[in-house]
């Protein structure tokens, strides 16, 4: 009997009364184990945790206490079927990257119309050039070609980018006209990423072209992100972007609003969750909420061919600390934030809410493997962040095709076990393997198998700091569900409402 | 024992497929990465 290598030992801290004190350790906290790999998750006594680590050590353990275990995935008896287990999800996932759609994203142009100060595009929305009718449809023509460099037979899906894609001037209609249409004709799915200050004027073309979904940014209410989402005069935005999200959900168009969070806005989000609630956005079947943070920028001026000193200043964390703890705090303290964007940086939500499996997480970033951005340059990017940057386009499109393996398959085949600062690590699968690849790049000086690494001792206190938030809410509800009387069984819609779920029955 | 996840007849709601999830699903991942990233010096 041996302990799985996948097996990991959280220590959460709950509300008094959460649980029965049995389950707490010296320290008041309670232990989680959790396995990516049989997708389980339970909270265990401290008899439970000593019987596990009894098993690290090669000691007999009582039988019923290691049956649990065993059962649930955190033991067991054969690493040679442990691992196959293993190289099962492995294979599946790359099985099913190679069948997952892909994304290309045309940017007609980098000019946009506000000025964001957080804009990871920066000076390039000044001025730009522009993707004229041949240079979109070579963009087009390319698809193909680049999904069998990907071995990607999935279905490919368009996505207008910028830049601002969806600006009111003639170029820009036509623009969008051309790559919508280009999509339908083909028949790939289309999508926009736009500020939505235009949308409104937009749904018609969208409409006649199939799109069926746009992302627009509201960063709080009115007085929140007309201090930040403001024109290059600084007039306000807000009410046309409430507009144009009006607009777009009432003729069908599914709209995702992203909320970019930062320490001045934190604080804004339990009231701009009762704006949109007051708006019916936070239940409406067209439209969905989610949280993004503000972010720093300059590992993008960074290459591996610049002195180590400049690479390891310029490479580093984005968010200052402390904002992740307060936007926790708030959320928690305002249950209807929590509805509105209901978040989840671990990615672990739907395990601890729903009973659902825990989801490995083998490949951080998706822009690796099944992303393409085509720029008003002509050239190709891997991650739609770094476009308009030159050192780190890896390929052309127009006037003709080039990509270059070279760098872009050591990328793309990244994942846990390539980096080996992760493969012998236990929370692996809750990372995705050594932080962003263009980081680890660009830090390391051209090594894409490298960590620009989060602290393992970071991924457990991310994850320990949302149990501490789902746990007592997944409780609650279990709880309850077990205090409802019998013959009060309702519709799915209808307990999920009140809270409770059919698995807690 | 206490099972959270991976429930035998969990009713696990259906989850519409956004278009946008790969942008979004990086931007998060950056986000909670660079927290974490304070230290380049690399894993514990």
């Amino acid at each position: 009997m041996l302990v799985s290598p996948n097996t990991v030992t959280f220590s959460v801290e709950l509300p008094e009364g959460t649980l029965d004190p049995a389950y707490l350790d010296e320290s008041g906290k309670v232990s989680v184990l959790a396995n990516a790999v049989s997708g389980s998750m339970d909270i265990v006594t401290p008899a439970e945790v000593a019987a596990l680590e009894r098993v690290r050590a090669g000691d007999d353990v009582d039988g019923e206490i290691v049956a649990g275990l065993l059962q649930r995935g955190y033991v067991c008896t054969d690493p040679v079927e442990e691992e196959a287990r293993y190289r099962a999800i492995v294979d599946g996932y790359f099985q099913a990257i190679q069948e997952a759609p892909f994304q290309f994203m045309f940017i007609p142009s980098f000019v946009c119309n506000l000025a964001c100060p957080y804009c990871f595009e920066g000076e390039l929305t000044t001025k730009s050039p522009r993707m004229d009718e041949e240079m979109i449809e070579a963009a087009f023509d390319t698809i193909p070609e680049i999904q069998d460099r990907h071995q990607n037979s999935g279905p490919p899906y368009i996505t207008l980018f910028g830049g601002e894609p969806l600006l009111d001037t003639p170029y820009h209609r036509g623009a969008a006209e051309q790559i919508l249409r280009g999509s339908y004709d083909r028949g790939y799915p289309v999508t926009a990423i736009t500020n939505g200050v235009a949308l409104d004027a937009y749904v018609p073309m969208l409409l006649k072209y199939g799109c069926e979904e746009v992302q627009v940014s509201l960063d709080g209410t009115p007085s929140t992100h007309d201090t930040r989402r403001v024109f290059r005069n600084g007039k306000p935005t807000f009410h046309l972007i409430e507009r144009g999200i009006d607009v777009a959900a009432e003729a069908g168009i599914r709209v995702l609003i992203r909320v970019l969070v930062d320490e001045d806005s934190v604080d804004d989000m339990p009231r701009f969750a009762e704006f949109a609630q007051a708006k019916g956005w936070i239940d409406h079947p067209k439209i969905r909420m989610f949280n993004g943070f503000t972010k720093a920028i300059t590992f993008l001026y960074v290459t591996p061919d610049h002195p180590e000193e400049k690479r390891k200043s310029m490479v580093r964390g984005d968010v200052k600390s402390g904002l992740q703890d307060a936007f926790w705090r708030m959320v928690q303290e305002n249950p209807l934030v929590d509805r509105m964007l209901q978040p989840d940086l671990a990615r672990i939500r739907s395990a601890v809410l729903e009973g659902d499996r825990l989801r490995p997480n083998l490949q951080g970033c998706s822009a690796g493997t099944s992303v393409v951005a085509f720029d008003p340059n002509g050239k190709i990017y891997g991650c739609p962040e770094t476009v308009g940057r030159p050192q780190h386009a890896c390929g052309t499109f127009y006037p003709e095709f080039s990509y270059a393996a070279g760098y872009r398959d050591p990328w793309r085949h990244r994942h846990v076990d390539t980096v080996p600062m992760c493969r012998e690590c236990n929370v692996k699968l809750f990372c995705g393997g050594g932080g962003c690849p263009i980081k680890a790049w660009a830090a390391s000086g051209g090594d894409f198998n490298t960590c620009y690494c989060p602290k393992v001792s970071s991924i457990t206190t991310r994850v320990e700091t949302q149990l501490a938030y789902l746990l007592p809410m997944a409780l609650r509800r279990r709880q309850e569900h077990a205090n409802r009387p019998e013959g009060e069984e309702g519709t799915w819609e209808q307990m999920t409402r009140v809270g409770s779920f059919p698995w807690m029955s | 024992m206490i099972a959270i996840s991976m429930i035998e007849n969990a009713e696990v709601s259906e989850k519409q497929t956004d278009c946008c999830t790969a942008m979004r699903g990086r931007k998060n991942l950056d986000v909670v990465t660079s927290i974490m990233a304070n230290d380049p010096d690399g894993c514990d």
